[in-house]
């Protein structure tokens, strides 16, 4: 009987005589595989390329989650670290970033000033403060912030003291801030860490910092933070030291003052 | 035991579901594979991975659909990938229908007379050594088309091609084919 299909008659008359179909007996060797340890069953753990993508694509959204909201991960992630009263970031990572975000403005209304004895009341660590100060510099403004002991070292609580040129604080006309944490300053200033010099304060190690970050001009001062980079020549001082448990951070902006300056206003430092 | 219970005993974990489901698809596997590869040990190979694959992904397979197109898509697209890494290939191009029509012709008739049976045993070598000269990708389509009998729609289902390039491809193996019969032809 002839077949009606002739191309599919001529090759299979062709495969059958390169492999009769009677010598084709794959089962032995397939059976001893399946049986084998070494094969998996039929419900593997992550048996197939769509649950393979599925469970790489929740890595990678926990991974992004993780960066974007916990805190420790992403600096870590960023190798920001924190000494004292500075979190210092390592510049060469970011030297050819031209990241950009847009963010929400937030107004805050700063806290009623408190009177020294006042804060010295509410907290439970000895309090320093400057004794002396720069010329034309005032006292400002004094208030606790108050962060959760569990993921804050120290108490929680966290003393700022403002000073400036004008009462109105104008920070075009130079200010000064003091803080003050029994443990690592909450929420610390972020500066290069190339930048910092091992200093002694008062008989303590201590860091100091001068310079500061500036915007290249590409952010909108309303919504959108530019590129930062670092200029040397920013009046900017930061000095930060741990003295008796308790770390003070002293930032100066626009006062033209230099490590000498900052070095003199903590040495006058006094628990009155 | 058929197809249906076959497959309903692997997926209740009892390998006897797959000899059976291997008793009705092996030799078909097999041989289509060979027509790619043009080689049986790597052929057997192929299928004996396909079968295990298919054991141990029957969990994903849907009941209500045929085990074969399944099954032999996996087949093909492995012997396509192996025979692709061999890169047997010859450039010949020609046109000849009529000529591929007198091959079929000839394979045709007078099958009953012993002179002619010797000349088909003659042809079937002269298009099993055309066969091997076609690129992988031109058997895989010949093999689908006219040994396994998929439609063009079902191939670029296997292939995961557009039905366009399918048929463009069957084309041009098509007349690779008959290029590389020419010379045989009276």
């Amino acid at each position: 009987m002839k077949e009606k299909n002739q191309p599919h008659w001529v090759i299979a008359k062709i495969v059958e005589q390169e492999a009769p179909g009677i010598t084709i007996d794959l089962w032995p060797r397939v059976q001893a595989r399946a049986t084998s340890p070494a094969v998996k069953t039929h419900k593997p753990i992550i048996g197939c390329w769509k649950r393979r993508l599925a469970f790489g694509l929740m890595l990678i959204l926990f991974l992004i989650g993780s960066l974007a909201f916990v805190p420790g991960v992403r600096a870590f992630a960023e190798d920001i670290f924190q000494q004292l009263g500075f979190a210092f970031v390592n510049t060469d990572l970011y030297d050819q970033t031209t990241l950009q975000s847009s963010v929400d403005v937030i107004r805050i209304t700063p806290p009623t000033s408190l009177s020294l004895a006042e804060v010295r009341a509410q907290i439970p660590f000895p309090l320093l403060v400057p004794t002396w100060l720069p010329d034309n510099l005032i006292y400002v403004h004094r208030s606790i912030q108050k962060y959760d002991p569990q993921e804050n070292e120290g108490s929680g609580f966290k003393v700022e003291i403002d000073y400036g040129r004008t009462p109105d604080f104008n920070q075009e006309n130079g200010v000064l801030f003091l803080s003050a944490n029994d443990g690592p300053i909450p929420a610390p200033y972020v500066l290069a860490e190339s930048r910092s010099q091992s200093v002694t304060v008062n008989g303590v190690p201590g860091i100091y910092v001068h310079g500061g970050w500036q915007s290249d001009g590409s952010g909108d001062p309303n919504t959108r933070m530019g590129d930062l980079l670092w200029d040397d020549n920013a009046d900017d001082a930061y000095l930060t030291w741990s003295q008796d448990g308790v770390t003070y951070l002293l930032a100066a902006h626009k006062l033209m003052l230099n490590l000498d300056d900052m070095l003199r206003i903590a040495s006058s430092m006094r628990g009155e | 035991m058929n197809e249906a219970d076959a497959i309903a005993q692997l997926k209740a974990g009892n390998i006897a579901g797959l000899k059976a489901l291997m008793d009705i698809y092996q030799v078909q596997a097999v041989h289509a594979a060979i027509l790619i590869t043009r080689e049986r040990a790597m052929a057997e190979d192929i299928v004996q991975n396909a079968f295990l694959r298919s054991f141990e992904r029957i969990t994903q397979f849907d009941s209500s659909r045929p085990f074969g197109p399944w099954f032999l898509r996996m087949v093909i697209n492995d012997a396509l990938k192996a025979a692709s890494k061999q890169r047997r290939k010859i450039s010949l191009d020609t046109d000849e229908e009529e000529i591929y029509q007198q091959l079929i012709d000839t394979l045709d008739a007078g099958e009953d007379e012993p002179e002619d049976l010797v000349q088909q045993s003659e042809l079937r070598q002269i298009v099993s050594e055309a066969l091997s000269k076609l690129s992988p990708q031109q058997r895989a389509v010949i093999v689908q088309r006219y040994y396994l009998g998929l439609s063009e729609r079902d191939m670029s289902n296997v292939l995961d091609r557009a039905p366009g390039t399918i048929k463009w491809s069957l084309n041009s193996a098509r007349k690779r084919l008959r290029a590389l019969l020419l010379p045989f032809i009276d």
